[in-house]
């Protein structure tokens, strides 16, 4: 081997040195090696020593497996590194669990698997030296606030076995590296975010398809777009990546490629491919039989496909990081490369495209996580219980004192005080219960009723109601399902297989009332407040639109009961004058049009997908008495949005105000304020609170 | 919003729960005595079983139950159960003081001893290095040919004729700790108690009756196949050569006693291939002509021999029609045959 980057002999040194270490560099400046190298020391020297390496995906783990073993042979070290997933083979797990050296798996699999057989895993735990947790940014929202509670059980488990390891942690660019570590792990590592490692010239173009009609904003999918330019680079000779959003894109995506550039092999890429298939689709994009690739963000992370030149995003990702990301999978090797991203008529594609300045010259987003969410934090107090029973005197992360939380569950029935200590009090496997990709309290399980009852999917509570009521039509695999019957109490949805050309899209009616003032201030001419809000909402009706021309077909009625929610919300209440050059029966239309254009920028603000937050508007709220717009944070306790949104206030406004002002239709447009009409006394709304 | 003020909220969410008195307990319930089944009894024998809420290994152990035998027909019982949560530790580390005895379980290995293991580890208690018997794999081999129920309370019942009287289910056994724990009644315990006891009982009853059968010398076809497997399985190749012999051609079992024979005979160093014979007939059984060619081969030399069981095995497996998946076995058989007949060629020229 030869020389280490700078930021990796640092991040080397820093961990054997006994600290805890986080890189923040580049996609593709070696982070890995960072981590590796003091662990593989460790097994050099004969000291023993177990690592467990965390990763978001099966797949990652998979892809790092093979360079970490590689890496031990070629320094001749031997020692058991091996995966540890739903894929290892019954015979392989023990003897992974009793002498693996090198695990690496998921946060999932620790979570259901490990932690709640740790006694299998006491020799591991004992000897545990190193947590590695590589994509770090990937932990973020409800799945980094499961995490973070994750990290909290391995660590509670770790001290009781007498083990305190180090925790290595790698992450693409954020805006709060540190602080995000700090709120995952409860540690504050030693952050190397000077990367050493060259990089080749980039050149990344933002377009904005062209009008379809002059003034009305209005453009053709960015998908047309995107492959065109796509299939001009692959006719070319340059290999190429094409980010697209979902995965029926994809296969869409990839069609459409194959039949402009025949003679070039394209590959589709997404998540639902068996494993096997995606292990070849990568090596074939490592060697270079395969010269481009068609993918969701499944190939955001850091899966070694070797080199591309060219990345095409169809569509903006929902985040700035998530735009690095994908980005940086062009010209891995320090060599020029081009990325393009094709706009799309998205409130915030559209706002970037007009300030490209934004995405160059902005600092990234902020990862958040809210590990004491209470939803997420009460279901892996239990969790731990089960695997440990609690003395009042722990503490779990940094949640202080835990005596009101573990006499509430107590109090509950999950927990059992006896001697001092609570014990885990059910029958039950508590791990079971808590998706960690998931903030809602439970999901309701698609039943596939044609196929004797099989499950074929979930959905998250909160979302039943729209996604899976009675004659939704529910989409999975590329195959669409009628909705027979959702049945909310027991949580599941009937479905049978349809040939529909149609899609059902539910209304929503929501009502939100403020539990809680924690915090207002003046904004303009109104005000920006931040508390706990309780969201009622009920499902009404529905539309067919058809799936090729987004026609509507017709509509049906809901029949559901109303549900609640607590959490967390931000509040921007205008003066009653605000409104008072609008007719009466434009008022909510106009007040709606400025909340479309709030929401939609939020996406820009926090790092985190569009339907992260959800926006109600209200002409004369019961609570504020005003006209009121809410945003908040679509997750039961939230995960720290609204919060954020309400120290980001001004921007927030400035940048909404700008985004209606800015857009070039005349009386408004799907990209600003949602709908045609009363632009302008949205933008007035908007404009009177800067 | 403080968080007493959150967590009420929360609650308004939650479905059920309610609070329980805290009472004073006792940190371990036992329960002790006698039992006298009616049935020959195996000295030196530790008869080991365990109640536990669930399958999963942070779940709890609830009881852990006891049984030797103090005379040839008098059972001796200890059970033992943590009066709360915070005492099962102290169960372990009484239950499971070290004995000299042969530690005796029905299905232990894979749930008994691996729990115990398990809790042991999270109470830190040491588990003995206990000598190790778990009755279900000899159970299944002397008796899981006659395709009875392998379950303690069934084959205690259809084999040693035991008749338990009605007591708590085995699914029970979670609410009645419980149950127990919420309201201190020491009833629910004693419900849980006696169903370990009827499985202690049915345990010991059954190892004596199991010594009996593998030891009788006069025993019929079905048992002595039984006998066979036993002797097989634990690495006497000469007592179960003798135990398959007793099964006569005219049984039914006497092809697989024949295979089993066969593989008997090659771990003692004997002849295998007259065994072997029988396990071609009467159904077809291609693995058992590839066997037979291979010792006819090996045994005798007789190559001819060896390359007509090759024939019979590939005609065997067409006739099983799963051209599939016997397809890897059809190869082997065809490999074999090739070989074999260059041989013939080879000794011929």
């Amino acid at each position: 081997m030869g020389e280490v980057y700078t930021h990796q002999a640092q991040a080397v040194e820093a961990a054997l040195a006994g600290h805890d270490v986080l890189q923040v560099t580049p996609t593709a400046s070696g982070k890995t090696l960072g981590f590796l190298l003091p662990i593989l020391d460790q097994l050099a020297r004969g000291e023993g020593g177990r690592s467990l390496l965390l990763f978001p995906t099966k797949a990652l783990a998979q892809d790092q497996l093979a360079g970490a073993r590689r890496l031990a042979e070629l320094a001749g070290i031997e020692g058991l590194i091996e995966t540890y997933d739903g894929d290892t083979p019954p015979g392989l797990r023990r003897s992974v669990e009793l002498g693996g050296h090198l695990v690496l798996t998921n946060p999932d699999m620790l979570h259901a698997a490990l932690l709640p057989h740790h006694t299998k895993w006491a020799k591991f735990f004992a000897d545990l030296r190193y947590v590695v947790i590589d994509e770090l940014h990937v932990y973020r929202g409800v799945f980094g606030s499961h995490v973070a509670n994750v990290l909290r059980r391995l660590l509670r488990l770790a001290d009781h076995y007498g083990s305190h390891p180090a925790v290595l942690m790698a992450s693409a660019t954020v805006a709060n590296p540190g602080a995000l570590a700090r709120h995952l792990t409860g540690r504050s590592p030693v952050v190397i975010d000077e990367s050493g490692a060259p990089e080749g010239e980039r050149l990344i173009a933002i377009l904005n398809p062209p009008e379809l009609l002059p003034g009305t904003n209005t453009r053709p999918a960015p998908l047309g777009l995107a492959v065109d330019i796509a299939a001009a680079g692959l006719a070319e000779g340059v290999p190429t990546i094409l980010f697209v959003k979902s995965r029926r894109m994809v296969e869409l995506a990839y069609r459409r490629l194959s039949e402009k550039v025949p003679k070039v092999r394209v590959a589709p890429y997404r998540g639902g491919y068996l494993p096997n298939e995606r292990r070849r689709i990568e090596a074939g994009l490592r060697s270079g039989q395969l010269k481009g690739v068609v993918s969701t963000n499944a190939l955001e992370l850091g899966v070694d496909i070797g080199q591309l030149d060219l990345a095409v995003l169809a569509g903006l990702p929902p985040s700035i990081a998530s735009t690095w990301q994908q980005i940086g999978r062009s010209g891995r090797r320090q060599m020029a490369s081009m990325s393009v991203i094709v706009a799309g008529s998205e409130p915030r594609d559209q706002y970037m495209a007009r300030h490209p300045d934004l995405f160059f010259g902005s600092p990234v987003e902020s990862a958040l996580v809210n590990p004491d969410n209470l939803h997420v934090l009460l279901a892996h107090l239990g969790a731990s219980a089960f695997e440990m029973p609690f003395s009042p005197d722990e503490t779990f992360g940094g949640t202080g004192d835990l005596t009101t939380l573990l006499a509430f569950l107590a109090d509950g029935g999950v927990l059992r005080q006896a001697g001092g200590r609570y014990f885990f009090a059910q029958a039950s496997f508590p791990a079971k219960d808590i998706s960690l990709r998931t903030g809602a309290e439970s999901n309701v399980v698609i039943v596939d009723t044609s196929a004797g009852g099989r499950p074929i999917g979930e959905v998250d509570r909160p979302s039943a109601p729209t996604l899976v009521h009675d004659q939704a039509i529910y989409m999975h695999m590329g195959r669409t399902y009628e909705v027979l019957r959702l049945d909310l109490e027991e949580n599941k949805a009937y479905v049978r297989p349809t040939e529909a050309t149609y899609m059902t899209d539910a209304n929503l009616a929501v009502a939100v009332s403020v539990l809680r003032q924690d915090a207002t201030r003046a904004t303009g001419g109104g005000c920006v407040s931040l508390g706990d809000v309780r969201l009622t909402w009920l499902a009404t009706i529905f539309k067919k639109i058809h799936l090729e021309t987004g026609e509507n077909l017709g509509w049906g009625r809901i029949e559901l009961p109303e549900d609640t929610m607590h959490t967390r919300g931000v509040w921007l209440t205008w003066p009653d004058g605000a409104l008072a050059e609008v007719t009466a029966d434009r008022r909510f239309a106009a007040l709606s049009g400025a909340g479309h254009a709030l929401s939609g920028v939020v996406p820009i603000l926090t790092m985190t997908a569009p339907r992260d937050v959800g926006v109600s508007s209200e002409v004369h709220s019961p609570f504020t008495g005003h006209p009121t717009v809410f945003l908040y944070d679509r997750v039961p306790g939230g995960v720290g949005l609204a919060d954020q949104i309400y120290r980001q206030g001004a921007d927030l406004i400035s940048m909404a105000s700008a985004l209606v002002s800015e857009c070039p239709c005349e009386s408004g447009c799907p990209s600003c304020i949602g709908g045609e009409g009363l632009k302008a006394d949205a933008a007035r709304l908007l404009a009177s609170l800067t | 919003m403080s968080l007493e003020d959150r967590l009420e909220a929360f609650r308004q969410r939650q479905k059920g729960g309610s609070s329980r008195p805290a009472g004073t307990r006792p940190a371990l319930l036992t329960w002790e005595g006698r039992l006298a089944p009616g049935r020959p009894l195996r000295p030196r024998r530790r008869y080991l079983d365990i109640e536990t809420t669930g399958f999963y290994d942070g779940l709890p152990v609830v009881l852990i139950g006891w049984a030797w035998a103090e005379a040839q027909d008098t059972l001796h019982f200890w059970q033992g159960s943590p009066g709360d949560l915070d005492a099962e530790g102290d169960l372990l580390r009484e239950a499971l003081k070290g004995g000299q005895s042969v530690v005796v379980t029905y299905n232990g290995t894979s749930f008994d001893l691996p729990r115990l293991r398990s809790r042991a580890v999270t109470w830190d208690v040491t588990l003995p290095d206990w000598e190790h018997e778990d009755l279900l794999p000899t159970a299944r081999r002397l008796y899981g040919h006659r395709h009875i129920a392998l379950g303690l309370s069934s084959i205690g019942r259809s084999l040693c004729g035991i008749n338990r009287p009605p007591d708590l289910p085995g699914e029970g056994i979670a609410e009645n700790a419980r149950l127990f724990l919420e309201t201190g009644e020491r009833a629910f315990m004693d419900e849980i108690a006696a169903h370990n006891r009827h499985d202690l009982l049915a345990l010991a009853v059954l190892d004596g009756r199991m010594a009996a059968d593998i030891a009788d010398a006069a025993a019929g076809p079905d048992l002595a196949f039984g006998q066979g497997r036993v002797h097989l399985a634990a690495g006497r190749p000469e007592e179960a050569l003798a135990a398959f012999s007793r099964v006569p051609d005219d049984s039914p079992l006497s092809q697989r006693a024949g295979a089993m024979a066969g593989r008997a005979a090659r771990l003692a160093g004997r002849m295998a291939a007259d065994h072997l014979a029988r396990a071609t007939r009467p159904l077809p059984a291609p693995r058992a002509h590839l066997e037979l060619a291979r010792a006819l081969e090996r045994e005798r030399g007789d190559v001819e021999g060896a390359i007509a069981a090759c024939d019979a095995g590939i005609t065997a497996l067409s006739l099983l029609g799963d051209m599939a998946k016997g397809a890897p076995l059809m190869a082997l058989l065809e490999r074999r045959r090739r070989r074999l007949v260059r041989l013939i060629g080879r000794r011929r020229s």
